[in-house]
């Protein structure tokens, strides 16, 4: 879907266990917009972006979550294909070149110079990743994420400015304002997000913290 | 999806490539397993042998059995040290939740890990058989079967190893889980891979519709556990 659209998130509750992690999560994310997922430890930020991207699947009846075009009702079920996810974890082999990680995803070695430039990691273009810094390697996955910037339409980012230096994270932000005016979703799960990056929406996941959970926190 | 494929089978090439060393303590292992038992059994068969101009009496046949056994059990005990980490590394770093967005079947994933697996950690001390054999003083003449179960029942031996280790991924005392679970599936894929690398050719058949029931059956069972892995 490359028009303007809305990933529609109806009545998402999600259970650990016995656990009650958020609950009835309502909320149309439109795209073009900067979404900002902020709440406590443990609110269900990052399980949020991992159950958009499917990883976590609902088993909950009630729980709808689907795509539209802006100006039609139809609806359309995700593809995990559109999407661009930077979790917790970074995929990365220790013994592997920062090459070898973006030869995986482009085989276009001009575009892999290009975003290897653009974070400034060309000169560790084949630095085995076990030399590498927390930075850098966080770095390596923004990398990708430039190279696959034209084919990705939502963006979920899980804490992404939390290892990078002043000069990345404004990178990271020009490259996410380049996006959301190709009508890009971006939704970003932070603690600490950069002044200069402009949120179209704050949703806050404490919000949705069942009520039982938030009886136990005043207690 | 051809794209998909020969991108992951050259990422995982390169991977193992990276890893050659524990590749070559795999193969260093096989090779004092069978001087190990090579100087347990002693060399009282290869004089005989010797001697006799190659006619087999009962005796030394029952030692070239035997020493086929020991070959296999060094194997499987080569094949359970190199799977223990199969998807480990995968799951734990976030490659695995990777290859779900992106669509790339998970039972591609299995074919294509474990294939590469094989072929780094296997075909190595599969291709040296001539020289394990003689040390275990086989006759040449059983080198092509042993060679050939070797390469069916390893193959059949790994997806089944492979579908094991999906099951105990996540558990902290895997090792012991993972040889409860295999040694008992793999006792009939042993039984027609010694009496295939004895010579005898309907075995190697059976050996060979294991292991191809094995490649297609198992990677879609061990492919849908993983992908519940990565649903926690």
């Amino acid at each position: 879907m490359k028009s303007n659209f809305i990933l529609s998130c109806n009545n998402i509750t999600l259970n650990y266990g016995q656990n009650q992690i958020f609950s009835n999560l309502t909320h149309d994310f439109k795209s073009g917009e900067v979404i900002l997922l902020c709440g406590n430890n443990g609110s269900g930020k990052s399980s949020l972006l991992k159950i958009i991207s499917r990883l976590i699947t609902l088993y909950d009846d009630h729980s709808h979550m689907y795509l539209k075009a802006e100006t039609e009702t139809e609806q359309q079920a995700i593809n995990t294909k559109d999407i661009f996810y930077m979790g917790h974890k970074q995929p990365l082999k220790d013994n592997l070149t920062i090459f070898d990680h973006l030869y995986f995803h482009t085989k276009d070695k001009k575009l892999i110079d290009e975003s290897l430039a653009y974070f400034n990691l060309y000169e560790y273009k084949h630095t085995q990743v076990k030399n590498l810094s927390a930075g850098q390697k966080t770095k390596i996955i923004l990398s990708k994420l430039y190279i696959q910037r034209t084919i990705k339409n939502i963006w979920l980012l899980d804490e992404p400015f939390n290892t990078i230096d002043k000069t990345s994270s404004d990178l990271l932000i020009k490259l996410i304002k380049q996006a959301i005016l190709k009508n890009v979703l971006v939704i970003i799960s932070s603690h600490q997000i950069p002044k200069n990056l402009d949120v179209s929406t704050t949703v806050n996941m404490n919000d949705y913290i069942s009520a039982h959970e938030r009886l136990e926190e005043k207690l | 999806m051809l794209e998909n494929i020969y991108n992951l089978s050259l990422f995982e090439f390169k991977n193992h490539r990276s890893n050659i060393t524990s590749s070559i303590f795999i193969l260093i292992f096989y090779a004092l397993g069978i001087i190990i038992f090579s100087f347990a059994m002693g060399g009282n068969v290869y004089e005989s042998i010797n001697k006799k101009n190659d006619i087999l009496n009962m005796a030394q046949m029952n030692a070239i059995n035997i020493n086929i056994g020991i070959i296999w059990g060094i194997t499987i005990f080569a094949l359970l040290f190199y799977s223990l980490s199969l998807f480990k590394e995968d799951i734990s770093d976030g490659t695995l939740e990777q290859l779900i967005i992106n669509d790339m079947g998970l039972t591609s994933y299995v074919v294509i890990k474990t294939l590469i697996s094989w072929a780094f950690n296997c075909l190595p001390f599969i291709i040296l058989q001539p020289l394990f054999t003689t040390i275990l003083n086989i006759p040449p003449s059983y080198w092509l079967n042993i060679m050939l179960s070797l390469v069916i029942g390893s193959l059949a031996l790994s997806f089944t190893l492979s579908l094991c280790v999906s099951f105990i991924v996540n558990h902290s005392k895997n090792n012991f889980i993972l040889s409860i679970l295999f040694i008992p599936l793999s006792i009939p894929i042993l039984i027609f891979a010694i009496s295939s690398s004895e010579n005898n050719s309907y075995s190697l058949l059976i050996l060979l519709a294991f292991s191809i029931i094995s490649i297609f059956i198992y990677p879609i069972i061990t492919g849908y556990i993983l992908k519940q892995l990565t649903n926690q």
